[in-house]
């Protein structure tokens, strides 16, 4: 039976994933349905840690932490499955990144993520971010969550 | 594509390693890229190659080169 679609505040986002400020770079789940897709935005504060430093005179958000965004957003599609919850989860590789627009302070950068496939604690994803209908940011990445790597650890019979 | 060659190119596109790699001492954790991450792409990448699905005993006792050889044949797999 699939399972409901979820809609999670920053509380419940905490007890799904492990990420905590100021490296978390989810603010809240709109809707995520396990096992299939999760999207949400993150907004950007003016007093984020990264903007003095990238750049000085010209803040925007990094590239990567968009991608990372992207990641922790589609990381509640599998962390919302029965059993995963509060599991740690790794990226573990990203392809076909595009960065299209520069996110600013101020901006809601939504993120549209699918699950698709989960398969022995290996996901594979896609995510898009966007800013007012403007996409900021695509990328096609992999997910590993070690717990359930665990359960196939290879055996050398003698 | 024979069997041999979709096996042979398993290991060697998820572990980015030559032909003549592929022998009797190629073994889980003897080469860098096998590792658990390395050993579920080459899991992933068999069944889809030869449209199969392993039993997990199956995916814990693939520990070398010869010795998947030797579990595909459970699922009529000869090479």
């Amino acid at each position: 039976m699939p399972l409901m679609p979820l809609k999670l505040n920053v509380n419940e986002i905490h007890e799904y994933e492990q990420n905590r400020p100021p490296y978390r770079m989810i603010d809240f789940a709109e809707e995520v349905i396990p096992g299939i897709s999760a999207k949400g935005y993150k907004l950007l504060n003016e007093d984020e840690w990264f903007f003095p430093v990238h750049f000085p005179g010209d803040p925007n958000m990094p590239g990567m932490l968009q991608i990372e965004a992207l990641v922790q957003m589609c990381a509640l599609t599998v962390l919302t499955l029965n059993g995963n919850k509060g599991k740690v989860v790794y990226l573990l590789s990203a392809n076909n990144i595009k960065l299209k627009r520069k996110v600013l302070p101020g901006d809601r950068l939504y993120l549209d993520t699918k699950l698709l496939s989960w398969k022995r604690g290996i996901g594979n994803c896609t995510g898009t971010g966007s800013v007012n209908g403007e996409i900021s940011c695509q990328a096609d990445f992999q997910i590993v969550m070690p717990d359930i790597l665990k359960q196939f650890r290879v055996t050398k019979k003698m | 594509m024979n069997n041999q060659e979709k096996y042979n190119q398993a290991f060697m596109e998820n572990f980015s390693i030559e032909a003549s790699k592929l022998n009797a001492e190629l073994e889980y954790n003897t080469i860098p890229e096998w590792d658990s991450v390395g050993h579920m792409s080459l899991i992933a990448s068999l069944e889809e190659a030869f449209e199969i699905m392993l039993e997990t005993d199956d995916v814990i006792d693939f520990s070398s080169y010869n010795k998947g050889k030797e579990i595909l044949k459970k699922y009529k797999i000869e090479m």
